[in-house]
């Protein structure tokens, strides 16, 4: 490991690493402002996954939000880009309210963005970002892929109506929970043939290249179709790369069906118990804010890594200098130089620190260091 | 390693027997009730007796990479799992009950004693009735006969304590049974062997 990086814990190192991957194509940083007005988060609730927000009204009276999202900020103060895109990547604390504790919960995230005209370079070019930041973390990693088409596409076969029952059944989609979804479908007159389709929903995993011809099986409509001939255009450019075994069909994660269209992703390492990356194709938003271009984008949560990752195995410092007081200050820093100048890092106190993880422990007396053991 | 949770007591039994039909050696949970931690004698797979309504906490956190868990639980936790199979074992009904001749007053807020504080508020705002929750942890039971509710939601099985108490079933929420419920990370790393796990107990149930 490179020793300037080596104390860096892997929230840290990871976040260094992406920085690099994510603008050596091109993509800028973007900072976003610690507070921004409440009223838009207000106009675009809809948009965000819960409905909390810190607030708090600021010195003109005006109510501000502590950032409660990136993307919401990103698309609005993205400018229109005709032809061309508007690709930026951010590393920000956020705050939103967490379940189990029920309080707000600061939350470190990293992500990327791309808007514009989106077409199939760009669309893959973020796939493989989202493959490449999951292979930051670990080697051992899954990024599950769906599209929003095939699963809507679904509900359009005009045997269902109703927002309820649609809940109900994307709500046993997303656990993949099949004996209920046949309940459900059962008790609202289905036929078996739909029946059958929609449990091909949970049924279909495994390696994309291998469950295309089985997603084929369930269209149905034009939506699906279209939907099933993205998914194949995102095959045909992983196929033959280092990431293709990497990718699986998963159409359970359904995001968000109000916020996404078109493909969605969901990134899992064998470290963390649950999704720590999640993304996809969210043009709605971009219309909903008037701008007639189409986005993509990721984020990456990781506020846990360093729990689940081990905290750093590296020392506090390599030696430690113990001085008596009243000891020459000039003497005992050129002393401390000369081993700062090998590279090694040091710490001078005036007694054996018992709350320091340390190698060498030097005593500097007479105006030497004399090493002695731990 | 592959780690299962399992709810201490009765329903344990069952799906320890369950399991050892398929072929998962079972046999020393079976036999030590004090312990909560056993390996099998091939070191392949450790089983954790926790309480019912902790299991899927374990499954969620990944400390538990399979468990077994009453639909009860799943609906008033709501867990981020998987639900893979209903095990069609530990079978009750979540239930409304009051006591014998009791007549609903509408004029006011119903007073409602659970431990199901979401299945009870999410059931009656289905039906657009206001009340008023009163969160218990046991002997639900107790609560209308001392008049401190006039109902309660809870689980009922055979009805005897109910019977016991003079009191009885006045609408059913839904039927319950022990679901096998997989963490999300754990399913995209070891699917192969949870899903032919699923499959055999789906075909044992039969």
């Amino acid at each position: 490991m490179n020793k300037d990086t080596a104390s860096l814990n892997k929230e840290e190192r990871v976040a260094l690493t992406l920085r690099g991957v994510y603008e050596s194509l091109g993509y800028r940083k973007y900072k976003m402002s610690r507070f921004e007005e409440y009223a838009f988060y207000l106009n675009y609730k809809s948009f965000l996954p819960f409905d909390r927000i810190i607030t708090f009204t600021d010195i003109d009276g005006k109510l501000m939000a502590l950032k409660p999202d990136v993307t919401l900020s990103i698309v609005k103060n993205a400018k229109e880009y005709k032809g061309g895109f508007e690709k930026l990547y951010y590393i920000e604390n956020v705050y939103k309210p967490d379940k189990n504790s029920r309080k707000f919960k600061e939350i470190s995230q990293i992500g990327l963005e791309a808007l514009g005209e989106i077409d199939g370079y760009t669309t893959f070019e973020v796939i493989s970002l989202a493959l490449r930041s999951l292979e930051a973390i670990e080697d051992d990693f899954v990024l599950d892929i769906s599209h929003i088409g095939i699963v809507m596409g679904l509900f359009d076969c005009g045997e269902l109506k109703g927002k309820e029952c649609k809940d109900k059944i994307i709500e046993c989609i997303v656990s993949k929970n099949p004996h209920d979804l046949a309940k459900i479908l059962a008790e609202l007159g289905v036929s078996a043939e739909t029946s059958e389709r929609f449990k091909k929903l949970i049924t279909i995993t495994g390696n994309l290249g291998e469950a295309l011809a089985e997603i084929r099986g369930i269209v149905i409509n034009e939506e699906m179709q279209k939907a099933c001939e993205e998914l194949e255009g995102v095959w045909r450019s992983l196929k033959g790369s280092p990431y293709e075994s990497k990718v699986k069909i998963d159409f359970s994660i359904i995001n968000d069906i109000n916020y996404y269209c078109g493909i969605i992703f969901q990134g899992y390492v064998r470290r963390v118990p649950r999704m720590v990356l999640s993304g996809g194709r969210y043009d709605k938003l971009l219309k909903e804010l008037g701008k007639d271009v189409g986005a993509i984008g990721f984020a990456l949560v990781t506020d846990e890594l360093n729990g689940y990752y081990g905290d750093s195995d590296v020392l506090d410092a390599d030696a430690v200098v113990i001085y008596q007081k009243g000891a020459d200050p000039k003497a005992l820093f050129n002393a401390i130089e000369s081993l700062t100048e090998k590279g090694i890092k040091v710490r001078a106190e005036t007694s054996k620190p018992d709350n320091l993880r340390y190698g060498k422990l030097y005593k500097f007396e007479g105006g030497k260091l004399e090493e002695y053991d731990v | 390693m592959f780690n299962i949770a399992l709810p201490k007591g009765r329903l344990a039994e069952k799906v320890c027997g369950l399991l050892a039909g398929i072929g998962f050696d079972t046999s020393e949970v079976m036999s030590d009730s004090r312990r909560l931690v056993f390996t099998d004698a091939e070191g392949k797979v450790s089983y954790f007796l926790v309480k019912p309504s902790d299991v899927a906490i374990y499954v969620e956190r990944g400390v538990a990479d399979i468990g077994v868990v009453g639909k009860d639980i799943l609906l008033e936790t709501k867990p981020d799992v998987y639900e893979l199979l209903d095990l069609g074992i530990g079978k009750c009904t979540m239930s409304v009950a009051a006591k014998e001749g009791f007549r609903e007053n509408k004029e006011r807020p119903l007073r409602v004693a659970t431990k199901f504080v979401n299945i009870a508020s999410e059931y009656y705002s289905s039906l657009n009735r206001e009340i008023e929750i009163i969160k218990l942890n046991g002997s639900i039971e107790l609560a209308p006969i001392l008049d401190m509710s006039d109902v309660i939601v809870d689980i009922v099985e055979t009805g005897t304590t109910l019977k016991n108490n003079n009191m009885k079933v006045i609408s059913q929420i839904m039927p319950i049974s022990a679901r096998l419920i997989a963490n999300k990370t754990s399913y995209k790393f070891k699917s192969g062997f949870i899903d032919e796990l699923t499959e055999k107990l789906a075909e044992a149930i039969k």
